[in-house]
């Protein structure tokens, strides 16, 4: 019981595998992900399976999910933006999935590992850059120098855009890391707490009460940012993409 | 005796509709607060981070170059303070934005 804060986030390779050297082991983490995209393969398909014109619970539970990531997308990207739906609401889907199973007790979360992340943030990362040039070719270039800039001033100015932008990936992926781990690790020790006064007798269990309550409490802002945290690894992603599609501000 | 009746039916049947309303108002407003107030909340989350990474990744890249170069420890520092004010950058175009939004 008396294991580390920490003792949660470890992976652990549940099926041993190895390609060319490199180890590939499916792990515990990889089975949250299969989980996750599992159930929300489920929700999905399950609420539109009907398409009524007048929508059921369920149904309408799933065009909530659509209603605000399209709603997303046209006010942060425009009608452009249209086309990058799927790819949009498939990370959004994924990342509060991911981030709400993590908050079930003994499960693994996988958004806690900053490599995840930065193999997700990189993706978007390089497709954004990608986007942008082929849309605009040099033209994209402009985001890196706003209009209204002096001459003289211009180089610095170049050299601050362009390391921001190269910061996008990394705050990205950092952010959604440090809240879900700060998070686990916080309602981890309170509950350490609770155990360890529990264990000094009857005072010691009057005093387990506030950790406890605490807990409780943490575990609801907790929810709030595992939803939050989505949304804004989300909206971010519109916003660059955002960029990509008109460079100049 | 029923062509008296329905009158007060119907506006019993309209005060209620209105009661109704009114609550309905009163809940999508807090709904509205609260989803502002979450918003506000990720806001803060991205700017504390934006500048402790704008740092970091200058830095970074000031350390790379610094091997290509061999000017240790020049172009570090150079770049420590360009990732700093890339992070300030950042941070002020946020709120500005969300201060013209609102």
């Amino acid at each position: 019981m008396a294991s580390s804060p920490i003792e949660q986030f470890k992976v652990k390779p549940l099926a041993q595998f190895e390609i060319a050297g490199i180890d590939v082991s499916f792990t515990n983490s990889s089975l949250m992900m299969v989980a996750v995209v599992a159930a929300i393969t489920l929700f999905m398909v399950g609420g539109s399976r009907k398409s009524a014109v007048v929508p059921g619970r369920w149904q309408m539970m799933v065009e909530v999910f659509y209603d605000f990531i399209s709603g997303m997308l046209r006010e942060n990207v425009g009608k452009e933006g249209k086309a990058y739906f799927p790819f949009v609401f498939t990370l959004f889907m994924f990342i509060l999935g991911l981030n709400l199973a993590g908050m079930v007790p003994y499960a693994f979360t996988s958004t806690s590992h900053i490599v995840f992340n930065f193999a997700i943030a990189i993706v978007i990362f390089l497709g954004v850059t990608v986007i942008g040039f082929a849309k605009h070719g040099f033209g994209y270039l402009k985001l890196f120098a706003p209009a209204g800039v002096p001459g003289w001033l211009l180089p610095l100015i170049f050299a601050i855009e362009v390391i921001s932008y190269c910061t996008r990936p990394i705050s990205l992926a950092v952010r959604l890391f440090a809240n879900m781990l700060a998070g686990h690790i916080m309602v981890k020790v309170f509950a350490g707490f609770v155990v360890s006064l529990a264990g000094l007798g009857a005072i010691g269990i009057a005093g387990a009460v506030l950790p406890f309550t605490v807990n409780v409490l943490l575990t609801g802002l907790e929810i709030l940012v595992a939803c939050l945290q989505a949304y804004v690894f989300t909206i971010l992603t519109c916003i660059y993409l955002n960029d990509a599609m008109h460079p100049a501000h | 005796m029923t062509e008296q009746e329905k009158p007060d039916e119907l506006r019993s049947l309209e005060d209620r509709l209105k009661k109704a309303r009114q609550t309905q108002d009163v809940d999508d407003q807090v709904a509205e607060e609260s989803q502002e107030r979450s918003q506000a909340l990720g806001l803060a989350f991205k700017m504390g981070i934006e500048l402790v990474v704008g740092t970091g990744v200058g830095g970074m890249i000031g350390w790379a170059l610094d091997d290509v170069a061999g000017t240790r420890p020049w172009l570090f520092l150079v770049f420590l303070v360009l990732g700093f004010a890339a992070g300030i950058t950042n941070i002020v175009r946020d709120a500005t934005k969300h201060q013209s939004e609102n």
